[in-house]
């Protein structure tokens, strides 16, 4: 029986390998190890404090062990100390962190199992190996936030001028969060008539726009076409505007787009064939467009993982 | 002290700062006024009108809060939370071992008998969630998958004015700011022709009185209170300027009573006088912008038949309902309704039946008409009243007609929209409706999890007063993170 688990498991393996992310920019212990030890233990187990003996903060003291001997067995987790001390219930006393403290997610104690059992090194990068679908899963978020975040850092923050020129043209202008590059863009409710020049002056931060809001503004493709490319797009909003298939063409430099309101629009079945083609998309709210039922059931079946907020069903 | 260097001790650092240049030495000022400068060079992507906080903690799930609150305590049994137990046990004494010891309100507390009631209604599972809703909200049951139940909200006040005041301000004293203030302070407005913080109460309901101050700004500055908007067919009056006199009349006017305030300002040095002239600014912009928010002549009969028949008569639950979809639209960040009369202590079945029918198909359709707008995405809709209702019956247990007391050991409330997994139910109750068996959430859990849905740590949206800082959730609160999508 345990066999034939076993082998079942090597066959999902290899199917999953066939669609392998690439996941060559994770330095395992840099990013994934070491945050670990930070945010759990170093506060004590640091050259300084040294409780128990053992150091968490360089690599020569984690290989150096502590008190009791080495804490880890390169190779099996399961006869390693320093994960048997995570995984002892919270009220043992020699559980770690010790009673109180933040404990270590389970996450990430199956992430320094799988390190640990695949041999505890300190240079490993992930590439091409077999790797338990679990801990792929995890990696390849981790990738995609280390991605996001080099990316993020480094895009330049727009001046404060430009602004408050886009400000002028009616727009609410907001950082996604205190300090973040990215902002939030909205035209003023009461603007019904937007105009070429509004839309110019957002190419000024059309760089930094990850939230974009155009809704009943009077927008058509003529103005729309006015807009620069919008890298960093991540929702926008063209509803209840006089827009077709045509304004969709232009947010193909938009790679990140994930949501699209699209609803009491004039866009229609012409336009799918350019929506799917923007691979992050997750959701369209296509109530009240022209797009067909059929159209919508075409996306569904083709594209069973973009969200259609179709009629109120 | 005579009053004027009293008046100067309540003034603001950089009124200080700027008055006083004659009186602290040339370098130190420079020092300070420098480093009040670089303070403010650093947030001025960030207007005045974006709140002490100038943007969100971290980024957001919800951009704004539409919180229906249903007054009066609704039964949990007769509507989410379904207890077949109850139909076994109905007319048994409710069990010591279950109540253990707790204490009841004045109106039941002298009961000889407390039977157990079931729920007459029946329910049934709905949605791909499953989830069980009664048979007195088909409307709600027909977007369950939508919602997020919280069947173990449980709170620490057991009568109707302190259990609201302690939902809306963390608090059971009055005298705290509102939740819609604290976020009005915090985080401003997204539209500043409306204001950020809108109050609408149903007409059509009746029963336990609201106060004001559900809605005020407690110890923050006053321009931070709720707006509300009276219900009925000009739900803000004197909008339109009298015959004879033109926006430019008005904009004078204003513009005198301004340098007026101002020189008053000079003279006394009260922060007071900004908010009122903060107000008077705000109510000048609304003259353009209320009027083109409340006027739903642009919306189709389709639209206005999914909210029910109550929807054409302003001021009703259903018609407030709408307004709160409109608003939301345009960029209102809280959008407090309220509809009372939940407060079945005898007759429940009548009365249930009837609060229901009044807010069931207007509260479906304002999910499914934010959802197909998009709106939902990033707009939180919170169900719920301040505590639940007893599973024994209050007065006579009779065939067909029961009452319940009040119960804050448990009650159900959900929420829907931005960043709330949709089609969960959270928690659970024992089996008896009595107590909480599985994830108990507090209020200030509720309020923690809310404020960390609009990207603001719970924990640091602070105001200092009379010597220590206050929070929405004072010194507690969890945020519930196995309801966040």
């Amino acid at each position: 029986m345990r066999c034939l688990y076993q082998l079942n498991f090597v066959f999902i393996m290899v199917a999953l390998n066939t669609n392998v992310h690439a996941l060559d920019d994770i330095q395992v212990y840099e990013d994934i190890v070491k945050p670990v030890f930070t945010n759990n233990c170093t506060a004590c187990h640091n050259s300084e404090d040294l409780q128990g003996g053992l150091d968490l903060s360089t690599v020569e003291g984690i290989q150096q062990g502590g008190a009791f001997g080495a804490v880890i067995q390169p190779g099996s987790a399961e006869i390693s100390e320093l994960v048997n001390r995570m995984t002892l219930p919270e009220e043992d006393e020699l559980a770690m962190p010790p009673s109180g403290k933040e404990r270590v997610s389970e996450e990430n104690i199956r992430l320094i199992q799988w390190w640990v059992d695949s041999g505890a090194s300190f240079d490993q990068t992930v590439n091409g190996e077999i790797i338990p679908d679990d801990i792929r899963a995890v990696l390849t978020t981790r990738s995609e936030d280390k991605k996001h975040k080099q990316e993020l850092t480094s895009l330049n923050p727009v001046s404060v001028e430009d602004i408050q020129t886009v400000r002028n043209h009616g727009f609410e202008v907001r950082e996604l969060a205190v300090g973040h590059p990215l902002l939030d863009v909205s035209i003023d409710p009461l603007k019904k008539k937007i105009t070429k020049d509004d839309i110019d002056a957002l190419s000024k931060i059309t760089n930094n726009i990850a939230w974009l809001n155009l809704s009943r503004c009077g927008l058509n493709d003529e103005i729309l076409k006015q807009l620069s490319a919008m890298p960093n797009l991540i929702k926008i909003n063209l509803s209840q505007n006089k827009i077709t298939a045509q304004s969709i063409g232009y947010l193909s430099t938009s790679p990140k787009l994930e949501v699209i309101n699209l609803y009491q629009t004039q866009v229609g079945d012409d336009a799918i064939q350019l929506l799917i083609q923007l691979s992050n998309l997750k959701t369209l709210y296509l109530w009240d467009s022209k797009i067909t039922k059929d159209g919508i059931q075409k996306v569904r079946i083709r594209y069973p993982t973009i969200k259609i907020i179709g009629d109120t069903d | 002290m005579n009053d004027i260097n009293r008046l100067m001790d309540q003034k603001s650092r950089r009124d200080f700062l700027t008055r006083s240049t004659f009186g602290l030495g040339a370098l130190a000022l420079n020092t300070m006024m420098n480093a009040e400068a670089k303070v403010e060079a650093k947030q001025e992507v960030n207007l005045p009108q974006h709140g002490i906080m100038g943007a969100s903690h971290f980024v957001p799930k919800a951009k704004r809060v539409i919180y229906l609150f249903q007054s009066g305590g609704p039964s949990q049994m007769e509507t989410f939370d379904y207890k077949p137990m109850l139909d076994k046990l109905h007319g048994k004494q409710l069990p010591d071992s279950v109540r253990k010891g707790q204490r009841l309100t004045g109106m039941s507390a002298g009961q000889s008998s407390l039977p157990l009631a079931r729920s007459i209604f029946d329910f049934q599972q709905h949605g791909e969630c499953g989830a069980w809703v009664s048979e007195l909200l088909p409307h709600t049951a027909g977007v369950v998958d939508d919602i997020c139940f919280i069947r173990s909200m449980h709170t620490e006040a057991i009568n109707h004015d302190p259990a609201i005041t302690f939902f809306q301000t963390g608090s059971q004293l009055p005298g705290r700011p509102s939740i819609g203030s604290w976020l009005s302070y915090g985080l401003g407005t997204g539209n500043k022709n409306l204001p950020e913080f809108i109050v609408l109460i149903s007409k059509n309901a009746g029963g336990q009185p609201l106060y004001s101050r559900l809605w005020g700004n407690g110890f923050l500055p006053s321009k931070h209170q709720g707006v509300q908007f009276r219900s009925g067919k000009d739900p803000v009056l004197y909008l339109q300027n009298p015959d004879g006199f033109t926006q430019a009349n008005r904009k004078e006017m204003l513009d005198v009573l301004t340098a007026l305030d101002e020189s008053q300002y000079v003279l006394t040095g009260d922060d007071e006088i900004h908010n009122r002239i903060a107000q008077y600014e705000m109510a000048y912009r609304m003259q353009t912008s209320v009027p083109e928010a409340l006027d739903v002549s642009d919306e189709p009969d389709s639209i206005l038949d999914m909210y029910g028949e109550d929807v054409r008569d302003p001021g009703t639950y259903a018609a407030n309902c709408l307004m709160a979809r409109r608003l939301a639209e345009r960029g209102v960040k809280f959008i407090q309704l309220y509809h009372q009369g939940w407060d079945q202590h005898g007759g429940l079945p009548g009365g249930i039946k009837k609060q229901c029918r009044d807010t069931d198909q207007a509260t479906a359709a304002l999910l499914k008409d934010l959802k197909q707008r998009g709106l939902l995405e990033d707009t939180l809709v919170i169900w719920g009243g301040e505590f639940g209702r007893t599973n024994y019956s209050q007065g006579k247990l009779e065939p067909g007609n029961y009452g319940r007391d009040h119960h804050p050991r448990c009650f159900t409330v959900w929420m829907a929209g931005a960043g709330v997994k949709p089609g969960m139910t959270y928690g659970e109750t024992d089996e008896l409706c009595y107590n909480i068996a599985q994830n108990p959430v507090h209020v200030h859990d509720f309020q923690a999890t809310m404020l960390h849905l609009l990207g603001i740590d719970h924990e640091r949206l602070t105001y200092k007063y009379q010597g220590r800082r206050f929070r929405l959730t004072d010194v507690h609160g969890h945020i519930v993170n196995d309801i966040l999508a």
